[in-house]
């Protein structure tokens, strides 16, 4: 069975390229959020494999929506996607429990292989 | 990747972001209306996913600017307020920016950036009330003044704006090539 997914990004054209990027390996996108709210809410509804959540969100940032998901499930898996220039955004959310992180602009086999690990990675 | 549609969702989904940067400066100006705190973030984060969006196409002119813009605005985003001077700078930006989209629409290739519109950003915004702040003996000198052919924005010496250091080297105009792979 192909692993679910949630993308999580107000940034409709950032899901879309998501989308198509893990659409085409295999994977099977369970839902979209815009923001983080949204997120928290459909993490509940779709309880996914994997969550990539953007970290600059509107009514609740990802780095609040990553605490909240992480309260729901001590064992979600998230991917951060973050840009340039927010290293400390980063550190935190990965010390609040994201498993790794990746970069936009990012290249699709680069996405994928950090999605991959995240997924695959023993509890 | 279907650049095609990758381009009409990014010209889009600016358009939208460009028209609610103008609304949030339109509330700022007018002081009496809606939570002054919530119009810096938007015009925040509509920089920072305008910028996302330019990069992941490599329209480099625009990525920079909108990250320009963001570097600007950040300390105002930390404070939760927007100087007065600030907002004719921001209209002027933002009219560029939908200049630069509205030429991705006709032509799929951004233009390129102005020496002039960066020049605006290029002096970071410091609040006044950011105390933490180690004192910067060259706080309120002007900068490029002398054979510089920029025509400075009167607003831009304001006392709330202080011209920094000559640190922090801005990136050189970027000369962007539309690759598609």
């Amino acid at each position: 069975m192909s692993k679910r997914i949630l993308i999580v990004d107000d940034a409709a054209f950032m899901r879309e390229m998501l989308r198509d990027i893990l659409a085409d390996s295999g994977y099977e996108i369970v839902g979209e959020a815009a923001d983080g709210e949204q997120a928290v809410s459909m993490f509940r509804e779709v309880q996914p494999d994997l969550v990539t959540l953007d970290i600059v969100m509107p009514r609740k940032s990802g780095l609040e929506a990553l605490r909240e998901i992480r309260g729901l499930d001590p064992g979600a898996r998230i991917v951060m996607c973050s840009a340039l220039g927010q290293e400390a955004m980063v550190m935190e959310a990965l010390e609040a429990g994201a498993q790794d992180f990746i970069v936009k602009p990012f290249k699709p086999d680069q996405a994928l292989g950090v999605i991959e690990k995240a997924i695959s990675k023993e509890d | 990747m279907d650049l095609e549609k990758y381009r009409a969702l990014f010209v889009e989904e600016s358009i939208e972001h460009l028209a609610e940067m103008s609304a949030a400066l339109a509330q700022l100006e007018r002081r009496d209306s809606g939570d002054p705190e919530q119009a810096v973030d938007c015009l925040f984060r509509m920089a920072h996913s305008i910028k996302g969006m330019a990069s992941s196409l490599e329209y480099d002119s625009v990525a920079t600017l909108a990250h320009e813009l963001e570097d600007w605005l950040e300390p105002c985003r930390s404070a939760g307020v927007l100087p007065d001077e600030a907002l004719p700078i921001l209209y002027e930006v933002v009219g560029f920016l939908e200049n630069m989209v509205a030429q991705v629409a006709e032509t799929g290739q951004p233009p390129e950036l102005s020496h002039e519109i960066r020049q605006l950003i290029a002096t970071p915004l410091q609040l006044e009330s950011s105390a933490d702040r180690a004192p910067d003996p060259t706080a309120m000198e002007p900068v490029q003044e002398a054979g510089s052919s920029v025509k400075k924005a009167p607003w831009a010496r304001r006392p709330v704006c202080r011209a920094p250091s000559a640190s922090a080297p801005r990136r050189s105009t970027a000369s962007w090539v539309l690759s598609v792979s």
